[in-house]
Formats: structure tokens, C-alpha cells, sequence
């Protein structure tokens, strides 16, 4: 348990924290092909891992992350989100990342925890 | 017999005869095959071992009958020498009870299947691991943490707003679809469904071209159980049984050998036309000839035709000016004469289009009939509105003579100086300028020679029995009525008066009546619905040609010459007309007439004339008229065989009508995408009638096999509209059909034996046809009837919920009633 005491305004850093999921992609799934009995541990992994690095930043905000695994195949897959928050303090990013046969698609979703 | 290997606990020993006696173990004694166990105490064979050392069997085991820790060694007989010697010796102990008490197989205890069944361990069969995937499960330990804020920023107000996905770089992930050379993806699972239908390819749309549905089920009535029981049980019933039985045997064993009700030459007729009928040879009208004169035909079309009721072969044709509608002049171009052209029809195979006889008239007719009682005598009507008269009777030989087959006459007769120029023949009489129809003539008949008319209408008895009146109709309204006699006023000056106004060379047989010649009287027919007047086109009187002479329609006269009926004609021209009151009325002539009008009416009438309020005699209100046809009407004809059943073609359809019938027609042809131009019954088919179409067709059809389309159709019979029909038997074998069309070409088709076939029955079905047609027309009209009366009395506003009760109490009371009757009917039989 850490506790965090400032009087700044944080706000949510976007690179910082695609950089960081980004390097949880490449831990889980990184060199392999399309699985397609892995593929829900994947997911699983992907998620929890970036979760668990972005609440290790210590920063009072609410994450909700989402991961999308679709395969190569020739289809076309777009995906988009909307929210609505105070723009000031919230924030997202998406991350794309993509090997010879799949794709990977995770967004992350930073609200503030507003006291 | 090599020594198989022996197990380890048993060691093969050759025990001899006399150790055997020793130990009471004798081969096949106290030792077989079954019981080859012997037991032998340990004791007796070290003793034995010590009396007779070396001679003794047991020397070899020595050591182990002394290592042997039990009292007893077991010796087994090996009566096949299993183990290479005659008996064995068992070396162990747990090997001896092992094969002195070999383990039973165990019994299925009985107890252990009562008990419940135990559950078993689970097995593993990997569907742990799903579970295992799909379950959240903890791999660290939860993080927490703690924030907090300065106080002063608390509960301050937060302004949310969109977070626009557009605009934000990162929002909007997109993954574009490409062609995939190498996809090897194979699709496990497809959503699809199936549903299995019937083909289906009939419709249930019901046509409504003259198909109507009907149905009718209906259900027995039948006596109650008793009822039967008691009929059955009745001695009456059982002696008339009795009684009848052996005449009825007798009389259905001689039907078997002989059918007396059975008209063999009736048979035999019919058999023999319907396998002819059936074999369908050639089922469409042929052509046979085209008459057509080019110089004198162009440009007019034929107005009217008819065969020359006696002379065969021979038909006469009448050509107007074809004028467009909007002109009013009728005036024919000078140097072409109006004429009616007389045709013989020839040999096929060297046809003669040309005219044998000319008749001039001055100008076009436009209707023309023979007499029916004198058929040199030829009455027409003139585009002018005048009526014209012709005698012919100077040419009916040269007419004879031009008969196919017939030997051109060297001689020729009378005014003719040249065979080859065609005699013209002028006529005899024209109506009075003054009192002629406004309006061209549509129409022209010959009263019957039944009766005559009187000049106030009035219908009285015919003395001399030959049609000497013609009744003339035209679109200007009139339908006028004319007698061809010398009149009662005109006194012989009037006659000297103006000999010279015949023209030169017609003949006298109607020289008192040219240039002076008055209708007796004429009528026009007020409109029923509204004021004006039915302007007719055609008419149909009442038939003239059916009556107690004919045998039967498909007899036909030969032609006679013409000398043996002169004895029976009178000279017309000495006809003069009787005084109106010497003559008998009479009262139950039927002088209803029907009218066919230029708006497609049809008018049901007759002309009797009554005094209205101004004194003048004007004729009657018409007594029915309908509007069927939507445009002119083109023909009216009574069928030959039926005196009140009246065909009247028009517009888009033609329609059938019993006299008489009120309410509508009872067959109405569906209505066809051309114009119908002409029609006509068949002269030998009680049910065929002949349509002409704007497009140059011809029909035929049999109103017994269906009335929704022709029965036979030849299309282009004419190459434009046809304008007339006229069909004539000729002879037993040979009919022709005379049609004329727009362009002035008559063609002559002959009628196949299928369409001019008669047989006897034909009247009668067709009759019944007709009949049973009216019959549904009347209920039909007598339950519209009925219905229109009830409303009236619906619409009361008062009491309507006990109106409704009452009536549905008196229905029950009535049918009730009828119940009660209908038994008291059925019980009433003896």
C-alpha cells in the first residue's frame, strides 16, 4: 500500500503510459504466431499486466483497459471510443500492434478519481 | 519325448511299479487322471530313502523331502508326462495347497450389489482447464493505495464534456481489410438454416373472366334408425318385394340380350360424326375465293353483303365511300356509279372476279336485303337517306348461266349486246326526296310475309302471305316503315302522270311508286333516362325466315329455275295495297322489335303508336333498353333457331339476349382487346356465332363449349377491319362464309365440316343452354331485389336490436315449420 500525497493536478500521461502497454504486449505474445487456444490466455495476460504496470505509476486514477486480439486473415477490423469526462484531468490511449499473423488493439482508459 | 521346461516348484520323479505298491500309489489305481494328487508323509519316504538307497526312487529328492518343511509331500500322477516322468513331485508347500485347493473363482456376492453405489473419484478429462482459462483468478496480491486532497479543493465543481474520438490521435484504431493470398483459415462453425418447402406453382386467385365458384354441399336426408326399422319390417314391403322380385329378374336377364330403348340409326349417325369430328381435319375456315375489283373497289369499303337466297353460287356485295367522320358530305365522286355488285362464285382454279350484274342506285348503299317472298325483288337504303327498290328478274338467267359448272349460254338474252359487259341494272323505284331519312340508312329489312302493317301501326293480317312492306332504320333517330304496293289514294293519273320519269331501261315493276314513293309512317324512340332520342344502327325484327316450311336447317333447297315459282309469286306490280280498315288486326303478333344504337345501346321495343297529349300519334316509351356495348353497335340478329334469343354485337364484346328478360343479358362475352366489327349466327349451329374483328380476324364460337373465348380464331382473314359477315350453307357439303372488309375486297371462306356440322340434339342442349342461363339471371335479379326492399326497412332508426330479434325468431319459427312439413311430406307416402 502506497499513499500519495500532493497538491498538483495530475494529468494523465498518454505516451508514457502506450509505451508502457506496449511493452506488455511484447512480453505476452511477442514472437508468437496465432494461436487459437492461447489466444484467451493472451488477452487475459495483456490486460492484466498493463493494468498492474499502470497502477504502479501510484497515480489517483481509475484504469480500465481493454485488449482486442483478431487474427490476420484478410478482414478488416476498426474499432473506435468516445467518453465523456472532464477533459481536463481524463484521458485515454490506444495502442496498436501487429505481427505477421495477428493483430493487437488495446485501449486504456485513465479517469480520475475525483475527490 | 524331450522334458519340457517344469516349473520350479514341481520336479519330475519316476516312481516305479514297485514304489508305487509301496506307497499305495498305484497308476491308475488309487492314483488317475481325475485324482492324481497323492499324499505322502515325509517320514515314510526318508524310510523308504534308508531301506532301499540306491533302488529307491526318492534318492534324487533326498535333500528335499528333508529340507521339506511340512509333514506331507504331495505326489502328482503326470499320466501324460507332462513334465517328463510318470509322477511329480510337488517341491513347495504353498506350490501343494495351491494345487490341492486351486483358488475358486469368487462368487458375485449378492450383498455388494444391493448396496448404493459409491461415488467414484472424478476423472480428469481436461475440462478443468477451460474452467481454469475462463475463471479470474488473483496472480498478485491486490494493490492499494491512498489519495488524498487539500480540503479547500474539495467539492469543487467539475465540468464534463466529450472526449471526441475523432479529433484525439489515439482513439480510432484501424485494422484495413486486404486480400489474403495464403488464408488457410478454415471455417469450423457456420450459422445457416433450412426450411423445406413444397414447389408450389398453382395460384388460388380466382379468375374472374366468366369462372365462377361455386359450391354445394349438401347432406342426405335420411329417415330416423326406426323409422327404417319399422319400413323395413312392414309386411307391405315384404310381399311387395315378393312380388316384383321375379318379373325384375326376368326383365334385366332379357335387357342383357336385347337394349330396346336403343335407336340404332341415331347411333350409327352419331357415331360416324364424331369420329369424324374427332379426327379434327382441317378445323379452320379456308379460303376460297377473293373477290375484289381494283378500279371500282378503291377506296370504298363493303357496306353490306347477302347471297342470293336461290341461286347458288351467287352473292351480291354493296360498297360505300369509306369518309372520315367529320365530314358531312355524302356526295360520291363523279364517275364512279354507285353500285351493288352481283358475284358469281367460281371455280377456284380459274377464278372470275368480276361482276356478272351491276346494280345502280344513286348513291351508296349502305343496307340492302332480298325479298324473302320474291327474290328478284331487292330493297336497300342509300347513304342519302332515300330507300331504292331493284327487280332483277330480266337477269336471273344470265345469273344461272354464270353458275360454276354450268355451260356458258351461246344465246345471250335480252338487252345485253355483248356477254362479256356486265348488264347494270337500274333501279326501279326511289323514295320521295322529301321524305326521305336524314341521315344515311343503316339498316333495312322486309317485314314477314306473316303481316303488314297498317298506317297507324297497327299490325293486321297479310292476305297474300308475301312480304310487301320494308322497314327502314337510320342514325338520324326514325325507323321508318314503307309498303312497295300501288297505294289506296293514288288514283291511275298519278301513275300516267309521270311514266316518263322512269328511268329508261329499268323495269316497270315499280313505276307507281318512283319519285313519289312516301313511308306509311315513321317512329322514333324516345330515350328511356333521358330526353332525345336512341339513334338506332341495327334492328332485328321478328324472324322471317323460320316457320313450318323448313324441315330442318341443314336441308337445303335446291335452286330451283325460275319459272316454277311464278305461279306463287304475284305480280308486285299490281299489288295494290287494301284498305286499312278491310284488314283484321292482329293482336298477338309480336311486333317487338330490338335496337341496336350508335351509343351501344340496346333497346327493346315495339312500335306501336299512341295518341299523346298533343293528338299526334307518337310511339311509346321503349320498354327496356341496356347499355351493354359502349360503342356502335354492329349487328342485331335473331338466332335461326331460336325465335327470341337475339345476338347483338358492339363495341368491345357481344351479349346474348332471350326477349322477354328483363334484366340483362343472359350470356355477355368477356370483353376482348379489339373491336368487335361484325357477327353473325351460324345458319346450321345453334350455338356458333361468327365475330369479325377490327383487325381483320375472324371468330367463331361455340357458346356450349365456353363463352370466355373463341373456339377457333383465324386470324387475317381479311387484311383490314372487317365490316360484314354473311354466312350461307350451299350445299350438304359445302358453306361458305362471305366476309367483307374495309378495303372492298370480298373473301369467301368455306366453313369446315366441324363448324357448320349439325346434329339434332344441338337445339335442345342449347336451348337448355340458354334456359338455364336465364334461370340464374332471374334468381340472381329476384334476390337483388329482395335485398334492395330490406334495406328500406333496416334503416328505421327505431327499435333496430328488436327488429333483429323478431326476425331471427320468425326464421327460427319458419324453419321450424318447414321442418314439420318436410316430415309430414316424407311420412304422408304410403
Amino acid at each position: 500500500m502506497e499513499d500519495y500525497n500532493s497538491g498538483e493536478e495530475v494529468v494523465f500521461n498518454a505516451d508514457e503510459a502506450s509505451a508502457s502497454v506496449k511493452e506488455c504486449i511484447e512480453g505476452v505474445i511477442g514472437g508468437s504466431d496465432y494461436n487459437q487456444g492461447k489466444v484467451n490466455q493472451w488477452t487475459a495476460s495483456v490486460v492484466e499486466h498493463s493494468l498492474t504496470n499502470l497502477v504502479k505509476q501510484g497515480r489517483p486514477f481509475k484504469y480500465i483497459v481493454n485488449c482486442t486480439i483478431m487474427q490476420k486473415s484478410g478482414a478488416g477490423l476498426h474499432t473506435a471510443n468516445s467518453c465523456y469526462w472532464d477533459t481536463a484531468t481524463d484521458g485515454s490511449c490506444t495502442v496498436r500492434w501487429e505481427n505477421r499473423t495477428m493483430y493487437c488493439v488495446v485501449s486504456v482508459f485513465a479517469v480520475a478519481v475525483a475527490l | 519325448m524331450t522334458s519340457t521346461g517344469h516349473p520350479d516348484d514341481v520336479i519330475p520323479l519316476i516312481v516305479t511299479s514297485c514304489t508305487q505298491e509301496l506307497f499305495g500309489c498305484l497308476a491308475d489305481d488309487h492314483v488317475t487322471e481325475e485324482n492324481p494328487y497323492k499324499l505322502l508323509k515325509k517320514d515314510d519316504i526318508l524310510q523308504d530313502i534308508k531301506t532301499r538307497a540306491a533302488v529307491s526312487d526318492f534318492t534324487p529328492v533326498k535333500k528335499i523331502v528333508l529340507d521339506y518343511p511340512e509333514e506331507e509331500l504331495l505326489l502328482v500322477y503326470d499320466r501324460d508326462y507332462t513334465y517328463g516322468n510318470n509322477f511329480y513331485l510337488v517341491l513347495t508347500p504353498e506350490a501343494k495347497s495351491r494345487l490341492l485347493n486351486p483358488p475358486q473363482p469368487e462368487q458375485p456376492e449378492e450383498n455388494e450389489v444391493k448396496e448404493s453405489c459409491q461415488p467414484k473419484p472424478w476423472i480428469s478429462l481436461g475440462s478443468e482447464q477451460e474452467i481454469d482459462n475462463e475463471s479470474v483468478k488473483e496472480t498478485r496480491p491486490k494493490l492499494r493505495y491512498k489519495f488524498s486532497r487539500v480540503l479547500r479543493k474539495f467539492g469543487e465543481p467539475v465540468c464534463l464534456s466529450d472526449h471526441n474520438p475523432a479529433r484525439a490521435k489515439n482513439s480510432y484504431v484501424e485494422c484495413a481489410p486486404y486480400q489474403d493470398s495464403r488464408s488457410s483459415i478454415k471455417q469450423m462453425e457456420r450459422d445457416c438454416g433450412t426450411q423445406a418447402v413444397l414447389r408450389v406453382q398453382s395460384s388460388t386467385q380466382t379468375q374472374r373472366i366468366f369462372k365462377r365458384n361455386i359450391f354445394t354441399q349438401y347432406v342426405p336426408r335420411e329417415l330416423s334408425d326406426e323409422d327404417k326399422e319399422n319400413v323395413l319390417q312392414s309386411e307391405s314391403l315384404k310381399d311387395f318385394c315378393n312380388s316384383v322380385t321375379p318379373r325384375v329378374l326376368q326383365a334385366l336377364q332379357q335387357e342383357e340380350l336385347n337394349n330396346v330403348f336403343s335407336d340404332d340409326c341415331a347411333d350409327l349417325r352419331t357415331e360416324a360424326e364424331d369420329s369424324e369430328w374427332s379426327a379434327k381435319t382441317s378445323v379452320g375456315l379456308t379460303l376460297y375465293q377473293i373477290l375484289r375489283d381494283q378500279k371500282d373497289t378503291k377506296d370504298k369499303k363493303i357496306s353490306c353483303i347477302n347471297w342470293h337466297p336461290t341461286i347458288y353460287g351467287v352473292l351480291a356485295v354493296a360498297l360505300t365511300e369509306k369518309k372520315d367522320e367529320q365530314s358531312d358530305q355524302s356526295t360520291t365522286s363523279p364517275g364512279r356509279p354507285s353500285l351493288i355488285r352481283f358475284h358469281c362464285l367460281s371455280d377456284p382454279c380459274d377464278p372470275c372476279s368480276d361482276a356478272q350484274l351491276l346494280l345502280e342506285s344513286p348513291d351508296d348503299i349502305s343496307a340492302f336485303e332480298f325479298c324473302p317472298s320474291d327474290p328478284n325483288l331487292i330493297a336497300g337504303g342509300c347513304v342519302n337517306g332515300q330507300v331504292v327498290l331493284w327487280d332483277i328478274s330480266a337477269h336471273v338467267t344470265h345469273l344461272q348461266e354464270q353458275q360454276p359448272g354450268s355451260e356458258k349460254a351461246s344465246v345471250n338474252t335480252g338487252t345485253l349486246d355483248d356477254q362479256k359487259k356486265t348488264p347494270v341494272v337500274r333501279c326501279c323505284a326511289l323514295s320521295a326526296l322529301e321524305s326521305r331519312h336524314n341521315a344515311p340508312i343503316s339498316d333495312i329489312h322486309w317485314l314477314p310475309p306473316t303481316f303488314e302493317v297498317s298506317r297507324t301501326g297497327l299490325a293486321v293480317e297479310n292476305r297474300l302471305n308475301i312480304s310487301v312492306q320494308v322497314v327502314s332504320c337510320s342514325s338520324d333517330g326514325f325507323l321508318m316503315f314503307w309498303d312497295v304496293r300501288v297505294p289506296k289514294q293514288s288514283s291511275q293519273s298519278a301513275a300516267d302522270r309521270k311514266p316518263q320519269s322512269t328511268a329508261h331501261g329499268a323495269p316497270n315493276t315499280f313505276k307507281h311508286l318512283d319519285r313519289t314513293w312516301k313511308p306509311l309512317f315513321g317512329v322514333s324512340f324516345r330515350r328511356m333516362d333521358s330526353g332525345g332520342e336512341y339513334t338506332p344502327l341495327k334492328f332485328s325484327l321478328v324472324h322471317d325466315t323460320c316457320g313450318g316450311d323448313n324441315t330442318g336447317p341443314a336441308t337445303v333447297e335446291s335452286p330451283v329455275g325460275n319459272g316454277s315459282k311464278t305461279e306463287l309469286i304475284p305480280d308486285y306490280s299490281r299489288l295494290r295495297a287494301p284498305s286499312a280498315n278491310t284488314l283484321q288486326t292482329l293482336e298477338d303478333v309480336n311486333i317487338k322489335l330490338c335496337m341496336g344504337t350508335e351509343n351501344g345501346e340496346i333497346v327493346f321495343t315495339d312500335w306501336k303508336m299512341e295518341k299523346d297529349d298533343s293528338g299526334q300519334l307518337r310511339s311509346t316509351k321503349p320498354l327496356h333498353s341496356f347499355n351493354i356495348h359502349q360503342l356502335c353497335v354492329n349487328a342485331v340478329q335473331r338466332s335461326p333457331f331460336f325465335q327470341n334469343i337475339i345476338l347483338t354485337i358492339g363495341g368491345y364484346n357481344f351479349a346474348i339476349w332471350r326477349e322477354g328478360m328483363m334484366y340483362a343479358p343472359i350470356v355477355l362475352s368477356p370483353r376482348s382487346e379489339e373491336l368487335y366489327t361484325a357477327g353473325c349466327w351460324s345458319p346450321t349451329q345453334p350455338a356458333t356465332i361468327f365475330t369479325g374483328r377490327e383487325d381483320g380476324s375472324i371468330e367463331a364460337w361455340n357458346l356450349e363449349e365456353k363463352t370466355s373465348k373463341p373456339s377457333y380464331v383465324h386470324s387475317q382473314a381479311t387484311e383490314a377491319k372487317v365490316t360484314f359477315i354473311k354466312p350461307w350453307p350451299a350445299s350438304p357439303k359445302q358453306h361458305f362464309l362471305a366476309v367483307g372488309d374495309d378495303v372492298g375486297t370480298v373473301s369467301i371462306l368455306q366453313i369446315p365440316k366441324a363448324l357448320y356440322r349439325f346434329s339434332g340434339n344441338e337445339i335442345l342442349s342449347v336451348g337448355k343452354y340458354f334456359e338455364r342461363e336465364e334461370n340464374r339471371l332471374k334468381t340472381f335479379f329476384s334476390r337483388e331485389q329482395e335485398e334492395a326492399a330490406d334495406p328500406r326497412k333496416k334503416t328505421e332508426p327505431e327499435k333496430p336490436a328488436k327488429s333483429n330479434e323478431d326476425n331471427e325468431e320468425e326464421s327460427m319459427k319458419e324453419y321450424r315449420d318447414h321442418l314439420m312439413m318436410e316430415e309430414n311430406i316424407l311420412k304422408a307416402q304410403p
